[in-house]
């Protein structure tokens, strides 16, 4: 006669205890005039997460980097940082006396190569037939190889020197190789060994985005906006609840860039449930649906895993492809459970 | 003096006529200046506050807010009862002062001590003392319909153009504003960009609220002038919102824009309006405490006129509830009585007297007493409403009396064709019948004083009753010693003196009925004592209630949803109902609906109620005779929803009732105690004994437990690691889910909250939720999870206090038999059944209380009353035997009410109780005239059985006439039907019952008593 919150509670409590060995199961005739709706779930094989925080970063270990060989006085970048450039291209002009003193350096360690080599060259026709000491021989080659490396060191750089002026005393450096330029700039000197620019890749640009260890295995890619990227790599190493993954190459398409801190929504590899979000209800600590077999509707337990604007991404114990769930007046089955209902 | 006071008045003819005249017209104007209303207004001195705490459970907001302020506010002097009800997000606390306090020192009082403790409030809550309104202040309700705009728009137009000119209405106290969505520049936090750029929540939120200001810095003086300045930088539109610098280092410039997404959304909402199953936004007028109602009704529909033609195109102002309606059906309705009883009196005098010029001199007096009672009315500021008018039309019958002794016994003087002037004769007949004509009118105004000290409720509806049916009966005695002489000197002459036949014949078939009576006295005795005796019985299987409910012509039904519903959902259960509705009943005229809590808190609902307003088609159209069919024909389509509960109720009867306990219910069983468990427990016991009770309806438990939270507690050992305090993880979390105001905008009149929101569809389960991404203080990026540890809880959805305690409450309507036995088998049960540990305690409230508070006052000041009437008896006639002779016609007038109650089906309530006071009145008086004359003719007849016989047979046209005069006045009382009659109509039955067997008691038996008495002696 009278629908009551004390019956509710009773109901409850009863509810409670019997949850555990069976799912609430309610007569479609007991539902009257309420208007009813039904969802068959839509089985996907992945689905999206919640945002991960990530970073557009560099594959570690694919970076070509190009440092000075001396003290520079001016460093003049001829391209803008994370430009890419092509093999050859001009990236920095170094000016000022130290680069006359390493071109003219360059100059003497050249002349005394070729002297060494000469010098080399002669000699070794003379230690097989004995004309000169081993110990000369050693001090001869020693020289040669000692020059040759020098040389070479400096003829390395040289390679990449596009151009040279003497009269500005400058030179220019071009790109060894194509990528993306990361220009190392300095408020202080750029003494020797500084490191002037390096080279990425473009197929090292990568997003680097730490996923939740429980997720790890079934994270496949990631989106952000509209770009798709797939996943690489994963880690073997956990930190903390995270584990670091790489994704494939950046797209140009995906206009992200080189250090950008971005947040992605992870797309896990699982096959999930798509469900209308008024279908799901709260039912003692736990998530459930109701489901319609016959001529009664049954309450059984669901995951979420996350969310559209307008449905659920759930996962089950059970098939819920093929079964039709209750998506209208829901919360008003629910409030039958609960004994409402009557004046 | 009263010699002195009729010879005045017959020397000065003329000028007694031109103040009368006088005293008529500001009698008229003093109607049309009367406040209207529909019912007197009945509210204590009462003082709401109204906390909000967005996001705050209801034991914490107990613990911090509600408690200290209930402890501050418990020493203030003057209090009746001070009660809470504390639920998600919102304190609502009210205190009820005794009888008489100033509301403005109570406000103050209240203000003050809320302001002492305010400081102590967790940072966020907003609300304080809610606006000088009572129960009946929701005097107007209309929604916004223009299908081109959308409910944000429709919003924004009645918060920001609507409201502020209704507001402008002398007598408006608020317009709360409900629907729609509540516009504001939502701030959605970018935690890897905020992160990125090292700037954390707590900065964000705080660089938004410094750079919002404008700030006057002082003047400069330039020679001789000196010049404002001031510092500018208040956020003008969301555009510069958007490119407010948060931080800049480096030559980094961070905005907001590049911290956060900027757009415009909604604050959270916690209810919503349906207008016939489509959502709209509503504005709700509240008028302030003691204003005259029907004005403030007529400005608002003045002023809506005119703020209409401003609306955009299309809009249409939809009234579904107007209070003037209700006030214009029961004025009308009582409006009809009055006219209807003056009408009938006036025939019924026009036939007893057999004179036109005589009964026209007699009937003159009812509207001349009227109209000095309205000048009364007017001069101690009482409305007009359904009770003052109501005990007016109670007295008409009873204020012709004075006159038609005078004026009769003018007549029977003149018959003596004495040769004397005639207006000797008239001085002569007037002065004569002076003392007894004051000394029955004091008497009548004696019986009705019980009702000044009626309390609570009927005290606020009745005493209005009283002192009008006191100004009309004190109108009509002084008229009836002076200006009706006057008139009569003019009207009366000698032909008016001839009885009618009709009446000559009824005297001597009277005669002729007593002589028999008197021969077979002893049978008669016997018959009528035995009528007494069974009458007795009967009154114990009359019904008892407190009040008869009033129609309000509206219906409100209640609905009620599952707990932890959302506002969505519960809104689509709404539509379902209320497009069935519309379809299988005709007689809805329109359906407003209003789910969850208002704005501002006045009426704090759950996502899980809705009120529903019924506009009811003219009863011309119904399919059906009267409401209640109505409400059935709703009931039964509302049964085929199951899984929500319903009840019905009227506007006003619904404030009312919250008003008296706090809750709705004729039986308000509340168990007070401490702990909420305990407290769930034993409240479901007593909701189960109550169903089980014969006769209980509309049952319901306030539901205190079972409230389902998320707990996160902040891992304080890690958290603190990265600097996160369990305060800014509050606010975090806050933002991310409710919602935080930040600042506001201000654009002209209108001010837009900027809310530090979290997209709302983006969070929706317990896994989004862990997984939510926290910008630490030290900028570094974690999950919720990682930080914070997730559990549920169980905890109470509402909390109500009383004077200091927790209780809860089942609340039960009580159909078809008294609620003072229902109560009694009730607590009997209780006491049996169910263990009350220590520290509990049960009590009984809702309109029980207010019965056996009425009955309690009654009973004390009734035989008071009886005293000095008996007193006055005394005084009258010199013998205590005489007096108690009188006396004796009173239960016997007392079987008559109870008998016709219990013929008619009504209940014993206040009103039927006022009507039996009457009946003491009326009863008495008719004694009076029955035996004053005896005792007046006692040297005219030698033989005390002719004495008898013809002393009642003289007076039986003066008892007939008053008798009928006041039967036949409060005749259309009974068959009234309009709004208010119902509690009138017992009253009237009562008297007219009453009436009708003290009148054959006062004609037969009293001559019988009469005659034993004087012949013993």
């Amino acid at each position: 006669m009278i629908a009551k919150y004390g019956a509710s509670l009773l109901c409850l409590s009863a509810c409670l205890s019997t949850s555990l060995v069976q799912a609430e199961s309610l007569a479609l005739a007991a539902l009257g005039n309420l208007e009813l709706s039904y969802t068959q779930p839509q089985k996907v094989a992945s689905y999206e997460g919640s945002p991960l925080p990530a970073q557009v970063d560099r594959l570690p270990g694919n970076d070509y980097w190009v440092s000075t060989p001396e003290n520079i006085q001016q460093v003049t970048f001829l391209v803008g940082q994370g430009q890419i450039v092509t093999k050859g291209q001009e990236i920095v002009r170094l000016t000022g006396p130290e680069v006359f003193h390493y071109l003219a350096q360059f100059e003497a360690t050249s002349s005394l190569y070729q002297l060494a080599k000469q010098r080399y060259d002669r000699n070794k026709p003379l230690l097989k037939n004995g004309s000169i000491s081993a110990e000369k021989w050693r001090e001869i080659s020693q020289d040669y190889f000692s020059s040759h490396l020098e040389f070479e060191h400096m003829q390395h750089f040289m390679e990449m020197v596009h151009s040279k002026d003497a009269t500005t005393e400058s030179l220019v450096i071009s790109a060894p190789v194509a990528g993306i330029v990361k220009l190392n700039t300095l408020n202080s000197p750029y003494m020797a060994d500084s490191q002037l620019f390096s080279l990425v890749p473009a197929d090292s640009i990568r997003v680097q985005v730490n996923v939740p260890m429980s997720q790890s295995t079934s994270l496949s890619a990631i989106n952000i906006n509209q770009c798709h990227i797939a996943i690489d790599s994963m880690s073997a190493i956990a930190d903390g609840a995270f584990v670091g993954a790489w994704s494939m190459p950046v797209p140009k398409e995906c206009n992200l860039l080189l250090g950008q801190q971005i947040t992605v929504i992870p797309e896990y590899q699982k096959a999930v449930y798509l469900l209308p979000k008024n279908s799901v209800f709260s039912w003692q600590q736990e998530t459930q649906v109701f489901t319609q077999t016959a001529e009664t509707l049954t309450a059984i337990n669901i995951d979420i895993l996350g969310s559209t604007p307008q449905q659920y991404i759930v996962a089950s114990d059970q098939d819920l492809s093929q079964i039709q769930v209750l998506s209208q007046s829901v919360a008003a089955v629910k409030g039958i459970m609960l004994g409402l209902g009557g004046e | 003096m009263l010699t002195s006071v009729i010879r005045f008045s017959l020397t000065q003819r003329l000028f007694v006529l031109i103040v009368a005249l006088i005293l008529m017209l500001a009698g008229a104007r003093a109607w049309f200046a009367i406040p209207l209303d529909a019912f007197p207004d009945i509210s204590p001195t009462q003082v709401k506050i109204i906390l909000k705490a967005p996001g705050m459970t209801p034991e914490e907001i107990e613990a911090q807010i509600t408690v200290p302020i209930e402890t501050e506010l418990l020493g203030i002097p003057n209090q009746a009862i001070l009660r809470s009800t504390t639920k998600y997000a919102i304190s609502d606390i009210t205190l009820d002062f005794t009888e008489g306090t100033d509301i403005y020192w109570a406000r103050q009082q209240v203000s003050e001590r809320l302001a002492a403790v305010w400081d102590s409030f967790p940072e966020g809550v907003s609300g304080g003392v809610a606006p000088m309104s009572t129960p009946l202040s929701e005097i107007f309700m209309f929604s916004l319909e223009n299908p081109n705009l959308s409910l944000m728009e429709r919003r924004q137009l009645l918060e920001w153009e609507v409201r502020p000119l209704l507001r402008t209405v002398a007598g408006v106290a608020d317009v709360n504003i409900l629907g729609g969505y509540a516009k504001s520049f939502s701030v959605n936090p970018n935690p890897a960009a905020m992160a990125a750029a090292g700037v954390s929540f707590a900065a964000l939120q705080q660089a938004i609220i410094d750079n919002n200001h404008n700030e006057g810095a002082g003047k400069l003086t330039i020679g001789t002038d000196t010049i404002i300045v001031r510092a500018e930088g208040r956020i003008d539109d969301i555009d510069e919102l958007a490119q407010l610098v948060i931080k800049a280092d480096d030559a980094k410039v961070y905005r907001l824009q590049d911290l956060a997404d900027i757009q415009i959304g909604h604050l959270a909402r916690y209810g919503a309006v349906t207008k016939d199953g489509e959502e709209t936004a509503e504005a709700l007028i509240i008028a302030l405490k003691d204003t005259n109602t029907a004005d403030v009704v007529n400005n608002i529909k003045a002023k809506l006129e005119q703020i209409s033609a401003s609306l955009p195109e299309g809009s249409e102002i939809n009234t579904f509830y107007d209070r003037a309606n209700l006030i214009n059906t029961a004025i009308d309705t009582i409006s009809n009585a009055l006219f209807e009883a003056v009408i009938l009196v006036i025939v019924l005098l026009a036939l007893f007297l057999g004179n036109v010029r005589a009964a026209l001199v007699v009937s003159l007096s009812l509207p001349l007493a009227a109209l000095m009672t309205f000048l009364m009315m007017d001069f101690f500021n009482l409305s007009a409403n359904l009770m003052s008018l109501g005990g007016l039309v109670i007295a008409i019958g009873m204020l012709v009396d004075s006159s038609v002794v005078v004026v009769e016994n003018m007549v029977n003087l003149i018959a003596t064709k004495q040769r004397l002037p005639r207006l000797h004769l008239i001085f002569r007949a007037t002065k004569d019948v002076a003392i007894p004509v004051v000394s029955g009118t004091v008497i009548v105004m004696i019986v009705f004083s019980p009702l000044l000290t009626l309390t609570g409720l009927e005290g606020k509806l009745f005493t209005p009753v009283a002192v009008t049916i006191v100004f009309a009966m004190l109108s009509a005695l002084v008229l009836s010693l002076t200006v009706i002489p006057v008139i009569a000197s003019y009207l009366v002459n000698e032909k008016a003196a001839q009885e009618p036949k009709a009446i000559e014949k009824l005297k001597a078939a009277y005669l002729a009925s007593l002589k028999s009576t008197i021969v077979y006295q002893k049978p008669f005795m016997i018959v009528a004592f035995s009528l007494l005796i069974i009458s007795l019985g009967l009154f114990s299987l009359v019904g008892k209630t407190f009040m008869p409910t009033l129609d309000e012509g509206d219906i409100i039904l209640q609905l009620e949803k599952s707990p932890s519903i959302s506002l969505e959902a519960s809104i689509n259960i709404d539509k379902q109902i209320e497009h069935t509705l519309l379809a299988k009943v005709p007689e809805i005229k329109q359906m407003v609906a209003r789910t969850g809590a208002d704005e501002i808190g006045l009426d704090p609902m759950g996502l899980n109620e809705t009120d529903v307003f019924l506009e009811l088609a003219p009863r011309s159209e119904w399919r059906f005779d009267t409401k209640e069919q109505l409400i059935d024909a709703i009931r039964s389509e509302l049964l085929n929803y199951p899984g929500v509960n319903f009840n019905f109720t009227q506007p006003i009867q619904m404030r009312v009732s919250e008003m008296l306990t706090g809750s709705i219910g004729d039986v308000a069983i509340k168990v007070f105690g401490s702990d909420i468990d305990t407290l769930g427990q034993l409240t479901g016991q007593i909701e189960q004994l109550v169903s089980a009770t014969n006769g209980s309806i509309d049952v319901k438990m306030s539901m205190i437990e079972g409230s389902p939270f998320i707990n996160l507690t902040l891992d304080n050992e890690l958290a603190r690691g990265f600097g996160m305090s369990t305060m800014e993880f509050a606010r975090y979390l806050k933002s991310q889910l409710e919602g935080v105001i930040v600042t506001e905008v201000l654009q002209g009149k209108k001010r837009t909250p900027v809310l530090m929101a979290n997209n709302q569809s983006s969070l929706s389960s317990i896994n989004e939720l862990q997984n939510q991404l926290l910008v630490m203080p030290d900028h570094s990026l974690r999950r919720l999870t990682d930080v914070a540890t997730l559990s549920y809880k169980e905890g109470p959805i509402l909390i109500e206090r009383e004077q200091g305690d927790r209780f809860s409450v089942i609340t039960t309507n009580v159909q078809g038999r008294d609620i003072v036995s229902f109560v009694e088998e009730l607590d009997a049960k209780i006491a049996e059944q169910v263990k009350l540990p220590s520290g509990y305690s049960v009590s009984f409230g809702g309109e029980f209380e207010n019965q056996q508070r009425a009955t309690n006052n009654l009973l004390l000041v009734i035989p008071i009353a009886i005293a000095l009437i008996t007193l006055i008896l005394f005084t009258t006639f010199g013998s205590l035997a005489k007096s108690g002779l009188i006396l004796a016609n009173v239960p016997f007038a007392m079987m008559g009410g109870i008998v016709s109650l219990y013929l008619s089906g009504e209940y014993l309530s206040v009103p039927a109780s006022v009507g039996f006071i009457a009946l003491l009145g009326v009863a008495v008086l008719n004694g009076v005239v029955m035996v004053s004359y005896y005792e007046q003719t006692k040297h005219q007849f030698s033989s005390l059985l002719v004495r008898v016989e013809q002393g009642a047979a003289r007076r039986l046209r003066p008892i007939l006439m008053t008798a009928t005069t006041a039967m036949f006045g409060l005749m259309p009382l009974v068959f009234a039907s309009g709004p208010g009659a119902e509690i009138q109509k017992p009253l009237a039955i009562v008297v007219i019952g009453g009436l009708l067997t003290s009148t054959i008691t006062t004609l037969y038996l009293l001559p019988i008593l009469y005659y034993w008495l004087e012949k013993r002696q």
